[in-house]
C-alpha cells in the first residue's frame, strides 16, 4: 500500500490549480478560456455511476449543452473560488451565489465540472498538436436537510423562474491518498 | 452515506497541478530535493516541516539526498487519455532517470520527503514511501538497504489518485 501525504500549502495550491478552480498552469483557465466555462448544476434524475461519469461525460451535452436534467445552473470562473484550511482541514470554497432555476424539478444529484486545458507537446506529441481539453467533474447527492447528502436542500422541489441561494459551500480537500 | 465521485479528468488536473505549478517546475537544479529517511512516516506533513524554514531541513534518519533533478510535466495517466476505465493512474517522469547519488547515512529506507528548498513556505511538501522496483512506493530505490558512502539509484517517482 502506497501512502502520499501533502503539506496544507500543498493542498491549498492543488485547490487552486486543478481544472475546476483554474488551469494546471496556475492561470485562471475558466475565466482565460471563456468558451469553456465551468459550472455548477444542480439536477435532477439519478446520479451517474461511477462508469457513466467515466466514459460519458467528455461527450456528455451535461456539459456543453443544458441537458433537461439542470434544474439550476450557474457559469463559473476561477475568481470566484478560494481556500481555506481550518482545524488541518483544507477546503475549497465558494462564496454565497444567488441563482434563477432554469426548471422546475426534484434535484437530486450536483455536477461542478471545469475544462481541463494540455498541451499535448508537453506529453510526447509532435510539435505543433493541438491543445486539447477534457473535463474535470465532481457529482454528488443531494438531499432534504438530516437526509445524508454530500448537498442538502432545503427544499428539494425546485421552481423554474424562482431564486435560490448557492452557498456558501466548502469541499474538503484531502491531504492524504493510499494506493 | 453520501457520495461524491471524481473524474479522470479531476484527478489528472490534481497531479498535474501538483507536479507542474512553480512547486517542482524549478527548471532543474539543486532546489529541488528527495529526502530518503528510514524509521516511520511522519503522521503529517505539516509537522515533519513544522521547523523549515529557518532552522533547516530535518536531518534525523536521513540517509541520501537527490538534488539537481526535475519533474517532467508529460504526466500521463497509464491509459493514455482513455476515458473507459474508473482508475485513473498518473506516473510523473524523473530526470535525470535514474539519479544517482552518494548516501550519507545508514539504514533501511522507508519513506521519503519532497520539496523544493527555496519555494517550500509558498508551494509546500510532498512525503510518500519508498519501495523497490514493482513494490508499491511512489518513490522507487535500487535498494532499501543503504550504507553511508555508497551509491544509491533512484529509479522512479510517480504519484496515484483513484476514483
Amino acid at each position: 500500500m502506497a501512502t502520499i501525504k501533502f503539506s496544507t500549502r500543498i493542498a491549498e495550491n492543488i485547490a487552486g490549480t486543478t481544472g475546476i478552480t483554474s488551469s494546471s498552469a496556475g492561470t485562471p483557465a475558466l475565466a482565460a478560456y471563456s468558451t469553456y466555462n465551468g459550472y455548477l448544476r444542480i439536477l435532477s434524475g439519478p446520479i451517474p455511476t461511477q462508469n457513466e461519469l467515466e466514459n460519458a461525460y467528455p461527450t456528455w451535452d451535461r456539459f456543453t449543452g443544458s441537458p433537461s436534467e439542470v434544474l439550476i445552473e450557474r457559469a463559473h470562473t476561477a475568481a470566484q473560488f478560494g481556500s481555506v484550511t481550518s482545524g488541518g482541514v483544507t477546503y475549497v470554497t465558494w462564496d454565497l451565489e444567488l441563482v434563477t432555476a432554469v426548471r422546475s424539478g426534484v434535484a437530486s444529484w450536483w455536477c461542478w465540472s471545469g475544462y481541463e486545458h494540455y498541451d499535448p507537446v508537453d506529453r510526447g506529441a509532435a510539435p505543433g498538436a493541438p491543445d486539447n481539453y477534457y473535463v474535470a467533474a465532481l457529482i454528488g447527492d443531494i438531499t432534504a436537510i438530516a437526509g445524508g447528502g454530500s448537498m442538502t436542500l432545503v427544499d428539494l422541489n425546485i421552481v423554474a423562474g424562482q431564486t435560490y441561494e448557492l452557498g456558501p459551500a466548502r469541499f474538503v480537500l484531502p491531504r492524504e491518498y493510499t494506493y | 452515506m453520501a457520495i461524491i465521485r471524481a473524474n479522470f479528468g479531476f484527478y489528472d488536473s490534481m497531479i498535474r497541478g501538483l507536479v507542474s505549478t512553480a512547486f517542482f517546475i524549478d527548471a532543474s537544479g539543486p532546489n529541488n530535493r528527495i529526502e530518503i529517511y528510514a524509521g516511520p512516516m511522519p503522521a503529517d506533513a505539516d509537522s515533519f516541516f513544522s521547523g523549515y524554514p529557518g532552522a533547516g531541513s530535518p536531518t534525523s534518519n536521513l540517509l541520501a539526498t537527490f538534488s539537481d533533478f526535475r519533474i517532467t510535466q508529460n504526466t500521463v495517466p497509464s491509459t493514455g487519455n482513455n476515458l473507459d476505465v474508473q482508475e485513473a493512474m498518473f506516473t510523473g517522469g524523473f530526470e535525470p532517470n535514474p539519479g544517482t547519488v552518494t548516501a550519507t547515512g545508514t539504514g533501511i529506507a522507508v519513506w521519503y520527503a519532497m520539496y523544493n528548498t527555496t519555494r517550500f513556505a509558498t508551494h509546500g511538501a510532498l512525503l510518500g514511501d519508498c519501495s523497490i522496483s514493482g513494490g508499491t512506493g511512489s518513490v522507487h530505490l535500487d535498494s532499501l538497504s543503504i550504507v553511508a558512502g555508497s551509491p544509491v539509484q533512484l529509479l522512479h517517482w510517480g504519484v496515484r489518485f483513484q476514483t
